[in-house]
């Protein structure tokens, strides 16, 4: 796979120089890209990347794209893509979108094929570093672990804006479908570390002592996903107020270690049944000033043979950003996740034995954005976190000692 | 290391690529001059609202009145080019490139052709059926209609 993304990239490269560095057409096929370069640094845990406790390079974004309008009304176009984040994706190459987009009126138009996910403000770009301030999208609401799971979806959607005469525009989305999740993106290793908590703690219990149990997700089956959003551009200018929503079910083969109770590897089914996660947002842009905050909900039944479990996520983030000059932008959010959304205080965790700080995750950026020119952009940001949670077990077997940490993010992106 | 190194990391690494950069300029308000939009002569309209040039200029609105596909072109830099994206778009130029940046990493849309130069700009409108734009009022637009804003 390595191989395939160096060729990836080269191709990337090659078209990029080819002649000058604008957008580049064949015929009347048009070619964008982008790649980008980062580092992370953590000075407690490992987070995102299985190995940013001193520091990672694994952090990288690869795209291109082709697109052609056929006629005024109809437009295909297809985006490769590739990521390594730790010991996540590793620049496997996969087919980002790939839509055929037939534009009827601008209140209707129909796209099918593989779709990106409306879901929030940003999430439709998260991959595309160069479109934001930061580097690290809010993990209240932007979830590093759902990322591949949001990221696309097969089947069909209607969309369009509406014009809404002195209460100003709206812009919809509604999209049907299913989607690819593969069984060791981070959706699976978040999965996996719920599930093993999960059954450790119930075991021991149970069992009236310590007992560990593993659980290695084999595969996903995706049932049908709906995803809708909603913006509206207010009028007052700049300002526009959006709403998303993401129902499916899901299922996952695993296998569970119960060695620990000498019953070997057992097979095993979980659903994840009602799935529902919504988005709330508001956006606010006065000159160059942008003032963004969001708020997201996920709750969901996860079920075995024998029990199911109601599990609520929550999350928000307000944040700023500012463009001093042609060249330069800061930028700040202040984001809180909490993994139960019915556990804030960590209660809960302490009666299990675990830290109270590991209920929450707050993290409070400061980025930096530096546009060298049209095609470059370098960043540096710091994260000052308080709370432990969303960070794995299986990457920090030395436990969570410290509820305050800091992570350090850098990035170089290259478009054109 | 704990967090108040990690404070002392990063006001270092960005001090360290503050003074790498050039000295800018803080954003300064454009300076006067009118802005006067054109279009291709068979563009059937004679006179548009700041909103439809605004949803033109940001892909909401594709088709003129006589469903002709509608071609809007900009320039790629300078005073004009900034204040019209600000005072029609109602966006900074950073923005506006950033939003076609959007749409055509998400397959969504295709960014408007840009040019380096008015005159470049007045023969592309003068010569593409449908085409939009806009330029200085010194300009020679005698090759393209001049559209009127209310």
């Amino acid at each position: 796979m390595k191989k395939t993304a160096i060729i990836f990239i080269t191709i990337l490269m090659s078209v990029a120089f080819a002649k000058n560095i604008r957008a580049a057409e064949l015929g009347s096929v048009d070619i964008h890209g982008f790649i980008s370069q980062g580092y992370l640094y953590s000075d407690s845990y490992n987070y995102l990347a299985n190995d940013t406790e001193g520091g990672t390079f694994q952090f990288n974004e690869v795209g291109i794209n082709f697109s052609k309008d056929l006629t005024d009304e109809l437009r295909v176009g297809m985006q490769f893509f590739a990521r390594d984040l730790g010991d996540l994706n590793n620049d496997e190459v996969i087919l980002d979108w790939a839509f055929a987009d037939y534009h009827w009126r601008d209140w209707a138009g129909l796209r099918a094929g593989k779709l990106k996910v409306p879901f929030g403000l940003y999430n439709e770009t998260r991959d595309i570093d160069l479109l934001r301030t930061s580097v690290l999208l809010p993990s209240g609401v932007y979830l590093e672990s759902f990322r591949d799971a949001f990221v696309g979806l097969k089947g069909v959607g209607l969309y369009g804006d509406v014009s809404l005469g002195i209460m100003g525009g709206a812009a919809y989305q509604l999209q049907l479908g299913t989607m690819n999740v593969d069984n060791d993106n981070g959706i699976a290793k978040m999965i996996e570390s719920l599930l093993s908590f999960n059954m450790s703690t119930g075991m021991s219990r149970q069992m009236g002592t310590s007992v560990d149990v593993d659980v290695d997700v084999t595969d996903f089956k995706v049932d049908e996903v709906y995803n809708g959003a909603l913006q509206w551009n207010t009028p007052l200018e700049g300002l526009r107020l959006g709403s998303s929503i993401f129902l499916a079910d899901f299922k996952a083969d695993a296998d569970i270690d119960l060695t620990a109770i000498a019953m070997g590897i057992v097979d095993g089914e979980f659903e994840f049944r009602d799935l529902v996660a919504y988005t709330l947002s508001a956006e606010y842009t006065w000159e160059n000033l942008v003032l963004a905050c969001e708020y997201f909900n996920l709750e969901m039944d996860v079920c075995s043979d024998l029990t199911k479990t109601p599990k609520e996520l929550e999350g928000y983030y307000v944040g700023a950003s500012y463009r001093f000059t042609d060249w330069f932008e800061l930028g700040t959010y202040y984001s809180v996740a909490y993994p139960d959304a019915t556990d804030k205080d960590g209660n809960k965790r302490v009666l299990l034995g675990e830290k109270d700080y590991s209920a929450w995750s707050k993290d409070l950026a400061l980025s930096s954005r530096f546009d060298i020119n049209e095609y470059w952009v370098f960043k540096m940001e710091g994260h000052w976190m308080d709370g432990t949670a969303y960070l794995l077990d299986v990457d920090n077997p030395d436990g969570f000692p410290d509820k305050n940490w800091f992570m350090f993010a850098a990035k170089l992106s290259f478009n054109f | 290391m704990k967090i108040k190194d990690g404070i002392g990391i990063f006001l270092a690494a960005f001090m360290l690529v503050c003074f790498s950069f050039p000295t800018g300029v803080l954003i300064s308000a454009a300076s006067d001059g009118d802005v006067i939009i054109i279009g291709n002569k068979n563009v059937p309209a004679s006179s548009l609202s700041k909103k439809d040039i605004q949803n033109i200029y940001l892909g909401r609105k594709t088709k003129w009145d006589n469903n002709q596909k509608i071609i809007f072109v900009t320039l790629k830099k300078g005073e004009v080019h900034k204040r019209f994206i600000k005072e029609y778009v109602g966006k900074t130029s950073a923005q506006y490139r950033n939003y076609w940046k959007k749409q055509v990493f998400t397959g969504k849309g295709k960014a408007p052709k840009c040019f380096d130069a008015e005159e470049k700009l007045v023969d592309y409108v003068a010569n593409t059926e449908g085409a939009i734009g806009y330029i200085s009022s010194g300009t020679n637009k005698d090759s393209v209609k001049t559209i009127s804003t209310n």
